[in-house]
């Protein structure tokens, strides 16, 4: 490659290397080199052919324009259109290219057969999509026939397009009459969900990532964002490089890379954030820092029922013990006085003592907070959302905001991170928790599900009322037979679900279970399947996802998706031709609407005149859409604009459907035309009245939440017998379970295999050395991994991290599938262990 | 497509993350390089030293755009861990990448 870079004459790779340098001096906002300025033409600008597509990795949003040639994706750049990334990219922007070509592509769909007939303990053989859906819909209508709505469910995902996730919610709870849908963003999302809900009465963060260019200060709550948000890593330490006065402050269960530009580095013992969030409220009290008019103006007190339990099976001793297990959500109404006394136990020099934490850093970190003249920005991830006090944690982070008035304005933001890039978009506005409806609705509220009956052109008494089993009750009712037909799309949740052994395995595996997976690749939860359906991703279909600061994005579909796999947006709608509404509804309900009697559950969800409103001809004559030919109408948009129907007018306005395939996305609500980067704030968000200054107006007297909540012990510590704490997490390299970055064989190569990554004189202790293999053994299980006592991740003393995306090295064998009994998230940073030699 | 036998199914198989792709690809990818302002001096020169890395143009307030060429998805990623693992290097942001299958 050397001797191309000397002769006058450009090679084909010079000109690929000066359009990289001019995007890249195009996304610094430097000027453009003479080698890439003399070899960047239109001609050569016009040999890949280019659109905007969002990242299909994280749930930062980035938008990343997508070369294609001769059907295949050859190249990707960071969008400089794009207002979050603003021409960057990240390493994972590097699997984009290639995520959808692995040699292991899933192109057929495979039953478990044996004699040329489905059985359970058969061979994965190839069939024709009339064959899957012919034995797929039997076992649907089986289990409905015998055990009702409740016998069926379906896991999905927050990277599930918006048009996906709302065709399955509507197909299981309006279709199939069951709530038993939930995604995997229940693994990672749902105590930010619950926090947002119990403090401000609406779902997603007020401020946007504007508020990184505006924060005096910048406080990570375990979040490893260097790693896992780089991009929002990369405008951050912009703004701490570019301003001397711009402080970070990093809290974490062990060192990471973000403590390179920490100025507050904190490593704290896990649980004891609870403990640090009521001192910084108890600094700003005592220090007098109270915005007392904004606290009088816009905010509540009450005190939160305490000894709520670790949502683990009832008859868990943990939970007969907890006095409020079942009313983990109750509060009662209390004065700033009660309040003020309440957090007084939690003084510095306890509070030091029980997290680890110095005092002198516990006192600059609760300055950053008490000093109004700082604008701070609060940042957290998994760290506040996998834990078992995980909703408590989202609530105690929004007190110090509010205590001060720090919030919905720029620069001054507390600020929940995403980890998939639809958890916001699809997950949570669509709504396909067990318990919700679009646009914050619930199925529990009569209200609410005449609003949706209305919409969705259905009879009254559609929708049932009882929310469904949320995702880790997926895997025990499996397992107790009480779900009998279950359907899996985009998430590989035999290796995410804590405790593999003892639900998971036992639940997918029952034999009077039919277990569906859609995926692209042969994951470890396809492999545990009885029937795999191959699966169109990312750009080979039309899509639409929404990031953590509330804006939606779109794209086309740029090429066309391998042998027969199909969108799961095409394999949803296609099932539901397979029933009638006498298969599925009851007798009592169809009388009553006779005008139901007699169609499919196609007709009755997907051609309702709605769904079916905008014709083939407005699609794009540039861009294939194989949904819409095989559908005969332009279905994203009828799913898009039934589904805004819900949000509009309601604080949750999204723009028409054409626009966002202009935009680099919009963030809602989306009045007249113009997006909302600070809700609750008069002047930036159009909901809020005049006069007010600020309205948090998700309740019903628009004022948020201040809530007393104690610290509380981890369901599992570390003991005589288990005298470590494991704590799990990602490694950049290998997003997600690894299911499509695992294919990338350079990034596979990297981390070949997950490490347990320990203090050398934790190693010492129990002799072992980096490189020994050991065994890590919890009371449920245990696996076989490796020492790494060096490298970026550096645990504490009596502290193990181990990544989880190795397959073959599966961590929930040892996990505990304790949960927060608000969120029913799981905990995946905190139980007891002991490592061994093998 | 092979069928996959029940009897091979094991959460613990190893084949199950082990795809492979046609060999023989060419790599081109731009980074922008975050460093202390100070450190630019000394960062720049160790970056260009290294095999397949160019630089092309540094900004005071702490940028450097680099290239990468790598005959292979492996020293691709070998070379851009070892940007982000030199001294000073605060970030690495990819910006552009293109790959081109020399072999199918």
């Amino acid at each position: 490659m050397s001797d191309d870079k000397k002769g006058f004459r450009p090679s084909r790779r010079d000109v690929i290397k000066a359009q990289a340098v001019a995007a890249a001096a195009a996304a610094a906002g430097m000027p453009l080199p003479a080698l890439a300025s003399n070899l960047v033409t239109e001609k050569t600008k016009t040999e890949l052919k280019w659109s905007k597509a969002a990242c299909r990795f994280c749930g930062t949003g980035c938008s990343v324009m997508v070369g294609t040639k001769d059907g295949r994706v050859v190249a990707t750049h960071g969008d400089t259109k794009a207002e979050v990334n603003r021409g960057l990219n990240c390493v994972k922007g590097y699997f984009l290219s290639k995520i959808m070509y692995g040699k292991d592509r899933l192109q057929q769909p495979l039953l478990r057969m044996k004699g040329g007939k489905y059985d359970k303990q058969g061979e994965f053989t190839p069939v024709s999509w009339d064959q899957a859906f012919d034995v797929m819909a039997d076992k649907f209508k089986q289990a409905i026939r015998e055990k009702g709505p409740t016998a069926v469910g379906m896991f999905g995902s927050g990277q599930w397009t918006v048009w996906e996730g709302y065709a399955a919610s509507k197909l299981m709870k309006a279709g199939f009459r069951s709530n038993n849908i939930d995604p995997n963003a229940r693994h990672c999302m749902a105590s930010a969900v619950g926090g947002f809900m119990r403090t401000f009465g609406i779902d997603e963060p007020m401020g946007c990532y504007d508020d990184l260019e505006h924060a005096d200060a910048f406080v990570l709550w375990g979040s490893n964002m260097a790693e896992m948000h780089p991009i929002l890593w990369t405008r951050l330490t912009d703004r701490r490089l570019s301003n001397p006065h711009v402080q970070v402050a990093v809290l974490s269960t062990f060192e990471h890379r973000c403590f390179d530009l920490a100025d507050i580095p904190m490593i704290f013992t896990p649980q004891t954030d609870l403990a640090i969030l009521n001192f910084i409220a108890n600094h700003i009290i005592t220090t007098g820092r109270v915005n007392q008019d904004f606290v009088g103006k816009h905010t509540n007190f009450r005190r939160g029922n305490t000894d709520i339990g670790y949502g683990l099976r009832p008859e868990h001793p943990l939970e007969q013990k907890a006095t409020n297990a079942d009313k983990a959500s109750g509060s009662q109404p209390m004065s700033f006085d009660e309040y003020a006394a309440f957090v007084a136990d939690y003084d510095v020099a306890s509070v030091s003592k029980l997290s680890g934490v110095s005092e002198e850093n516990l006192l600059k970190l609760a300055e950053l907070y008490a000093d109004p003249k700082i604008k701070v920005m609060s940042l957290w991830t998994m760290g506040f959302n996998q834990h078992t006090r995980g909703v408590w944690a989202n609530n105690l982070v929004y007190n110090i905001h509010l205590l001060t008035g720090k919030i919905s304005e720029p620069g001054n933001s507390p600020f929940s991170l995403t980890g998939q890039p639809s958890a916001c978009g699809t997950a949570r506005e669509v709504g396909t928790f067990s318990h919700r409806l679009p646009a914050d609705l619930v199925v529990a509220n009569p209200k609410h599900r005449a609003i949706a009956e209305k919409i969705w052109k259905l009879p009254s008494g559609t929708i049932p009322g009882k929310p469904g089993y949320h995702a880790v009750q997926h895997n025990r009712m499996l397992k107790d037979g009480k779900i009998n037909a279950y359907w899996v799309q985009v998430n590989n949740n035999v290796q995410a679900a804590a405790n593999l052994n003892e639900e998971t395995l036992p639940g997918y595996r029952n034999p009077d279970n039919f277990i569906v997976v859609s995926d692209a690749y042969p994951t470890v939860t396809a492999q545990a399947a009885d029937l795999i359906l191959p699966t169109a991703m990312w750009v080979e279909k039309e899509g639409a996802y929404g990031n953590a600061e509330r804006r939606t994005q779109f794209w086309h579909q740029l090429v066309d998706a391998p042998g027969e796999s199909r969108s799961d947006l095409w394999q949803l709608v296609e099932f539901s031709k397979r029933f009638t509404t006498e298969e599925v509804w009851p007798a009592a309900l169809l009388d009553a609407n006779p005008a139901y009697k007699g169609k499919t559950l196609y007709e009755v969800l997907y051609k309702n005149g709605n769904v079916d409103r905008y014709p083939l001809s407005e699609t794009r004559t540039d861009y294939n859409n194989d949904e819409s030919k095989d559908f005969g109408f332009y279905i994203q948009k009828g799913l898009f604009e039934e589904y805004a129907a819900f949000g509009r007018g309601h604080a949750h306005d999204l723009a028409p459907f054409d626009r966002y395939h202009e935009e680099r996305g919009l963030r809602w609500p989306v009045v007249d035309g113009k997006e909302t980067r600070w809700r609750f704030r008069e002047g930036s968000d159009p909901y809020v009245e005049a006069g007010t200054e600020v309205q948090f107006y998700g309740k019903p007297d628009k004022k948020a939440v201040i809530f007393a909540l104690p610290y509380e012990p981890a369901a599992e510590s570390p003991d005589a017998d288990f005298d470590l704490w494991l704590s799990t997490g990602r490694v950049l390299e290998h997003w997600h379970s690894g299911s499509m970055t695992q294919r990338v064989p350079e990034l596979y190569e990297a981390v070949p295999n997950a490490l347990c990554f320990m203090h050398p004189d934790d190693a010492k202790a129990r002799g072992l050395r980096r490189g020994t293999e050991v065994r890590i053994m919890s009371r449920r299980g245990e696996i076989r991994t490796r020492v790494e006592t060096r490298g970026r991740n550096k645990p504490p003393r009596g502290l193990i991290f181990v990544p989880w995306f190795d397959a073959s090295q599966l961590i929930n064998k040892v996990t505990l599938d304790a949960t927060d009994p608000i969120s029913k998230q799981t905990d995946y940073k905190k139980c007891a262990v002991k490592v061994i030699p093998v | 497509m092979n069928p996959i036998p029940a009897s091979k199914f094991s959460t613990a198989r190893r084949g199950v993350m082990t795809a492979r792709f046609a060999k023989g690809s060419e790599h081109v990818a731009s980074l922008l390089v975050q460093v202390r302002p100070e450190n630019i001096e000394t960062v720049a020169p160790v970056l260009a030293g290294r095999e397949g890395v160019e630089v092309h143009a540094t900004d005071p307030k702490g940028k450097i755009i680099v290239t990468v060429e790598a005959g292979s998805d492996r020293r691709l990623l070998d070379t851009v861990t070892w940007i982000e693992a030199t001294p000073g290097v605060i970030a690495a942001p990819l910006v552009y990448h293109q790959v081109e299958e020399t072999e199918s």
